[in-house]
């Protein structure tokens, strides 16, 4: 079974925000909610890089593993997700998360009472696939329709992959090899593991 | 040594309290999901798109 | 107003601007976190009703139809396709197109976010004109017609030329085109675009040295270089998605070198990064050529068959000694030695430039300074070489090659006599009439003579304010300026903003043609006379549009326009139509229900823009290429198999001959190793046969298949003739050549026999590294008219001024005759985010983008922060020596050396630090607006072009 991942490469990024605004675009993710951001490391000095975060969707999830109310689920092929119905805006998710990426919206389309929202991997939520519950609350589902998250699909450098596991690797390992450096990949461990 | 009989009748009685609860009770599963099913969540639905994803990410991901 | 429904999308309703948290820092993480909290701060403030609005601003029907619509991209000359779906007329997703060979269905920030375009609330919406300071909704039809009759007066009191023209580089090819044309049927040179602030330098300098002024090989080719030098470019902000090949080429092995005075983002991903002080890129390219020659590194044999004049270049470079050169750019022997050393190990190499190398007082010399440094290594006319300017605008090429520029017209005719007589018989109309709607008095030409009007090229976009504010007797024309139309066109990407205020505000008429209210709607305190006009969007119009690699993609159209909002071709028809000149102006062309017809125009330059070779590309083959994306090969452009096998991806110019003689496109230019119909040539033979006895005809050197192995001269009757071609031509095609040229042949005849011979039609030449028609034949260095180094001027003092020079009085020495430099001592350098664009006014629009970068900022090194007792994040004001100051906010970072400050140029709808908020009209305020880099930027022109100063000039930075 395929297993979703994203992989930022940090030699490619440029910082172009490309991700960030096709996440707005697709989903129509009201201003001050982040699901994806860019982060900088060494700002505008030599040796500066950045990444593109967002959630990592990681296998053993610690989001999941300390929601008091299990509002998260992982679909057969790696996704994590949420029901919004069932969470209460706690933001134990936001301290587990390594990679900061819950937000927490107090009163806007993607949430009432502050209920956490998050990236999805264009997978929508556990309500009907396209339909109105699904896009007002989570966004829309381009996973159902065979497509990747966009923001990956839109990357100006194709330096953010997204797709199952196995292939990303893959074409992420060819690039490595032929620049012959050592691999600059961002989060990858923590959110699937050493082996992974 | 009373006590012990009494401890005993205790455990007994508190035994079959709990087993009165019987199905009226949902025990807490920790760590299992609560909310609603995802149809495009399961096995079969992921089957379904393993392939077209691959071609996607074929087509979108890699440099041409 | 069919779009209300989508209530301008979730955000913008959602949005209360001014009430915005905390304002974003630029790229940190923690700052980003505090952003979210802010921004659900905000959003608690709103009521319910607000939310639910949002919640039913896009709805998705899962049975109705959705259509495709394939449209390029409209924010830079990358030219990114994109896939538009469009449900019962609504623009409700954007799908990457991963057939475009040139961004592989990428985008930067701006191309993911253009989906907003299709229901911004932000628009003007109607036509609009003050009255008593206010704005008041008015009709179309008054609108025209009150603009007409203002028009026709100015015109009867004061000529042709009190009128002036803003075009854009954002129209499509027809739109700029006709634009153009209307100024010509207007009776004025006066009009422009942002081509003259972007890359006028580099045109003027490229097209000198060799040829044709454009990039000279593609986005794509990077791919094959070994070495990618950028100097005075910030690719990965400007040209994100250029960022793929050059990344791309890197990883297979160039050394990437970036020569810059910021530690840009692009440097980020440099193996060799040189900072050097901005202004001094002249001794810096002699630096590196002074170890080029010093080695023996340079292309002997090629500098031989193809290079004219690198002797007397290397007798300037020889006086660059790496002591001068340090002194002067503070590069230090050993920095430039290793940048030599890489460029002559890595061949081919391609060298990149952008505005950092162009808009400068002497933005001329440094683009032929690069020009030599490439000829030098003999790296132009090969793949994986070149020139590599990126261009700004989406259709900044476009708009250049045909569109509304002073000194030219379209295809770089002259607007010499010759000229006029050449497209007057493409139009079929009278010369005689078209000349008596131009001004046939005489004036000053600068050079002790007289000229009329309609032969001397217009005042220029970066100048117009002094055509209003110059005394009226030292203006080479009629009048002043009394009228102005900015017909797509940002004025706060102009310098000397508070001159520019106090202009707008002397006019008698001011006409903004936008999507969008513009700075030009605020920035003035006009209580009258001044009027908006909304033109659509380039989504909402068919057309093709000019990429950077000058390939010519063709747009669809996405939507119907929005509210009333109407194309520029139908506003130009109206215009024109109210003017009484559409009927000879749209004589052939074809206009439905006031529409002229995108194709039929692209016809029209067909038949006309023979020199660059813009007639090969009819609609029909560009919409074929667009359908056929997948074909092309990303590196070599070229379609392989299918039906286009062999030709390169959108026909990049030249493109010669009728569409049917079938010439692929060039994709490098000036490659002899290829067949000119495959889209091989050679140095443009345009300056003669010889110059001072010595020849400029390419020796020894010929394109793959040429008959005349050996230089010649361009192609006319005569040449045909004498070389025993003349029969091949068809009798029709004898009849229209006789006499003529190859560029002013109707038939295309000479063209077609000349490649048939295997020959270029515009001959094989040297590339001229001494460019005797320029004020500086060698490049040489001259210090910025506010220069931080004033014990420089006296070596290397500027310009003597001018009394004419494209109609105006223009300053150099007397500028630099004082020194500013102690009391502002900062060099204030200005430049691009990725995500605005230009002045910003429809990306400052776009909520997806404004909510990413909120407030105005000026980059400080931390020594200069402390020197001026300025904390980052703090308000502070910066001052420019003429007296325009900003209150913006300081970003304290290492990204700019000490000494040196950068600032966007994005923002505007700030004027010294007051919020102009209150005269947008109602709702049309962008959401983000700060105050403009150039309120505090300063005088300063290039000597060729009236190109600005933008990136050298000086400052003080202080607490606010």
């Amino acid at each position: 079974m395929a297993r979703m991942k994203f992989l930022c490469d940090a030699e490619r990024c440029i910082e172009c925000q490309a991700c960030v605004t096709a996440c707005k675009n697709e989903h129509e993710v009201p201003w001050g909610v982040n699901r994806r951001r860019v982060i900088v490391m060494n700002d505008g000095r030599p040796g500066e890089k950045s990444v593109s975060v967002a959630c990592m969707h990681c296998s053993d999830a610690p989001c999941a593993a300390v929601c008091p109310v299990d509002c998260f689920y992982t679909t057969a092929d790696g996704i994590v997700l949420h029901d919004k119905d069932l969470c209460i805006g706690c933001g134990y998710c936001f301290y587990a998360c390594p990679f900061g990426a819950p937000q927490y919206p107090q009163q806007t389309a993607f949430g009432v009472r502050g209920k956490m929202d998050k990236c999805t991997f264009c997978a929508g939520g556990p309500e009907i696939a396209h339909s109105e519950e699904e896009l007002t609350k989570y966004g829309t589902n381009r996973i159902a329709e065979g497509k990747l998250p966009l923001c990956a699909e839109m990357c100006a450098t194709k330096a953010l992959l997204a797709g199952d596991g196995d292939i990303v690797a893959d074409i992420y390992r060819k690039r490595v090899m032929r620049r012959g450096g050592r691999p600059q990949t961002w989060g990858w461990q923590a959110a699937y593991g050493q082996d992974a | 040594m009373p006590n012990k009989a009494m401890l005993a009748l205790a455990a007994a009685a508190s035994l079959s309290l709990l087993t009165a609860c019987g199905s009226d009770v949902t025990i807490y599963e920790a760590g299992v999901y609560k909310g609603k099913h995802d149809e495009t969540a399961t096995e079969e639905a992921a089957q379904r798109r393993q392939d077209q994803l691959r071609d996607r990410a074929m087509t979108g991901m890699t440099d041409r | 107003m069919k779009l209300m429904k989508k209530s301008g999308a979730a955000a913008s309703s959602s949005l209360a601007p001014g009430l915005l948290g905390k304002a974003i820092g630029r790229r940190t993480f923690l700052q980003g976190t505090g952003l979210a909290v802010g921004g659900a701060a905000v959003a608690g403030l709103l009521p319910t009703s607000m939310v639910k609005k949002a919640k039913a601003a896009r709805r998705i029907d899962p049975n109705a139809e959705i259509r495709r619509v394939k449209t390029v991209c409209g924010h830079c000359s990358v030219g990114c396709s994109t896939i538009a779906e469009v449900q019962n007329g609504v623009w409700i997703g954007q799908e990457p197109a991963f057939d475009s060979p040139i961004n592989l269905g990428a985008h930067c920030a701006k191309g993911a976010a253009l989906r907003n375009h299709g229901h911004s609330a932000r628009r003007v919406k109607y036509p609009m004109k003050l009255t008593n300071g206010r704005w008041q909704r008015m009709s179309w039809e008054d609108a025209i017609n009150e603009i007409g009759d203002k028009l026709l007066q100015i015109r009867k009191d004061s000529g042709p030329d009190a009128v002036w023209f803003a075009g854009s580089s954002k129209a499509n090819n027809e739109g700029a085109y006709l634009q153009r044309k209307f100024a010509a049927f207007w009776g004025s040179n006066n009009c422009d675009h942002q081509a003259r602030i972007c890359h006028s330098t580099t045109v003027a300098g490229v097209a000198n040295t060799w040829g044709y002024g454009a990039q000279t090989n593609s986005y794509n080719d990077i791919n094959k270089s070994k070495c990618i030098v950028m100097c005075g470019s910030n690719a990965a902000e400007a040209h994100p998605v250029a960022m793929q090949m050059i990344l791309r080429g890197k990883e297979q092995g160039a050394k990437l070198i970036v020569m810059d005075p910021r530690f840009t983002r692009t440097a980020a991903h440099s193996d060799i990064f040189v900072r050097f002080r901005s202004g001094t890129d002249v001794p810096l390219i002699w630096g590196i050529l002074w170890h080029v020659f010093d080695n023996e590194w340079e292309d002997r044999e090629y500098l031989r068959q193809r290079v004219f004049g690198m002797d007397r270049v290397r007798e300037e470079v020889a006086k660059w000694t790496p002591d001068e050169v340090e002194r002067v750019t503070g590069v230090s022997r050993e920095g430039l030695y290793e940048v030599a050393k890489t460029m002559a190990e890595n061949r081919p190499g391609t060298f990149v430039w952008c505005m950092g190398g162009t808009q400068h007082t002497i933005g001329s010399n440094y683009v032929r300074a690069y020009n030599c440094l490439q000829l030098a290594l003999g790296n132009i006319g090969v793949e994986g070489g070149g020139a590599n300017i990126f261009r700004g605008h989406d259709n900044v090429q476009g708009a250049t090659d045909i569109g509304p520029n002073p000194d030219n017209l379209p295809g770089y005719y002259p607007i010499s006599e010759a000229g006029w007589q050449h497209w007057c018989r493409v139009w079929d109309v009278d010369y005689e009439w078209l000349k008596a709607r131009f001004d046939d008095n005489e004036y000053d030409d600068g050079r002790g003579g007289t000229i009329k009007p309609m032969n001397t090229g217009g005042i220029t976009v970066s100048r117009w304010i002094d055509g209003v504010l110059e005394q009226k007797e030292n203006i080479a024309q009629s009048d002043n300026i009394r009228a102005v139309m900015f017909w797509g066109h940002a004025p706060n990407s102009q310098t000397r903003g508070p001159e520019m205020k106090r202009a707008m505000e002397m006019l008698d008429l001011l006409v903004v043609i936008d999507p969008y209210p513009t700075v030009s709607a605020v920035l003035h305190d006009r209580k009258e006379n001044t009027y908006l006009l909304p033109a659509a969007t380039q989504f909402e119009q068919s057309g093709s549009v000019t990429a950077s690699n000058r390939s010519i993609q063709w747009r669809d159209q996405v939507i119907d326009p929005l509210y009333e909002h109407k194309p520029d071709g139908e506003i130009a028809y109206l215009l024109a139509s109210k003017l009484g000149f559409a009927d000879e102006m749209f004589k052939h062309i074809e206009v439905r229900d006031n529409n002229p017809v995108p194709e039929s125009v692209l016809r029209e330059i067909n038949r006309g823009a023979w020199s660059i070779g813009y007639t090969g590309q009819s609609p029909e083959r560009l919409k074929e290429h667009m359908a056929n994306q997948g074909h092309f090969d990303v590196v070599s452009l070229k379609a392989e198999g299918g039906p286009l096998d062999g030709e390169t991806y959108c026909l990049p110019w030249p493109c010669y001959g009728t569409p049917e003689i079938k010439h692929p496109g060039t994709h490098v230019l000036y490659d002899t190793s290829k067949h000119v119909m495959e889209g091989g040539g050679n140095f443009r033979a345009n300056f003669g046969t010889e110059y001072e006895g010595e020849t400029l005809l390419a020796e020894d050197s010929w394109s793959k298949g040429a008959a005349i192995e050996g230089g010649y001269p361009q192609f006319d009757s005569e040449l045909l003739k004498q070389l025993g071609w003349w029969d091949d031509l068809t009798e029709d095609e004898k009849r229209q050549a006789e006499g003529r040229s190859w560029t002013t042949d109707l038939s295309g005849g000479i063209i077609r026999v000349a490649m048939k011979h295997g020959c270029h039609p515009f001959g094989n030449a040297k590339a001229r590294a001494y460019v005797w028609n320029f004020p500086d034949p060698v490049p040489i260095h001259r210090e910025p008219l506010y220069t931080p180094r004033y014990d420089l001027v006296s070596d290397y003092p500027t310009y003597e001024d001018r009394k004419v020079f494209y109609r105006l009085p223009t300053r150099w020495k007397s500028v630099q005759a004082r020194d500013y430099s102690r009391e502002f001592p900062l060099i204030h350098t200005s430049g691009r985010l990725v995500e605005y664009e230009g002045g910003g006014e429809e990306t400052r629009s776009n909520p997806w983008l404004a909510e990413l970068k909120q407030d105005m900022f000026v980059e400080i090194n931390p020594a200069d922060a402390n020197d001026a007792g300025v904390r980052d994040g703090q308000m502070v004001w910066l001052e420019g020596p003429e007296g325009g100051r900003i209150r913006i906010k300081a970003l304290v970072t290492h990204r700019v050396g000490r000494g040196t400050v950068f600032t966007p140029f994005h923002f505007g709808g700030h004027f010294q630090g007051e919020d102009l908020l209150s005269k947008y009209p109602d709702g049309s305020a962008p959401y983000v607006r700060g105050d403009s880099t150039n309120t505090a930027t300063t005088y300063g022109y290039d000597a060729v072009t009236m190109m600005q100063e933008t990136k050298t000039t000086l400052c003080r930075v202080v607490p606010a």
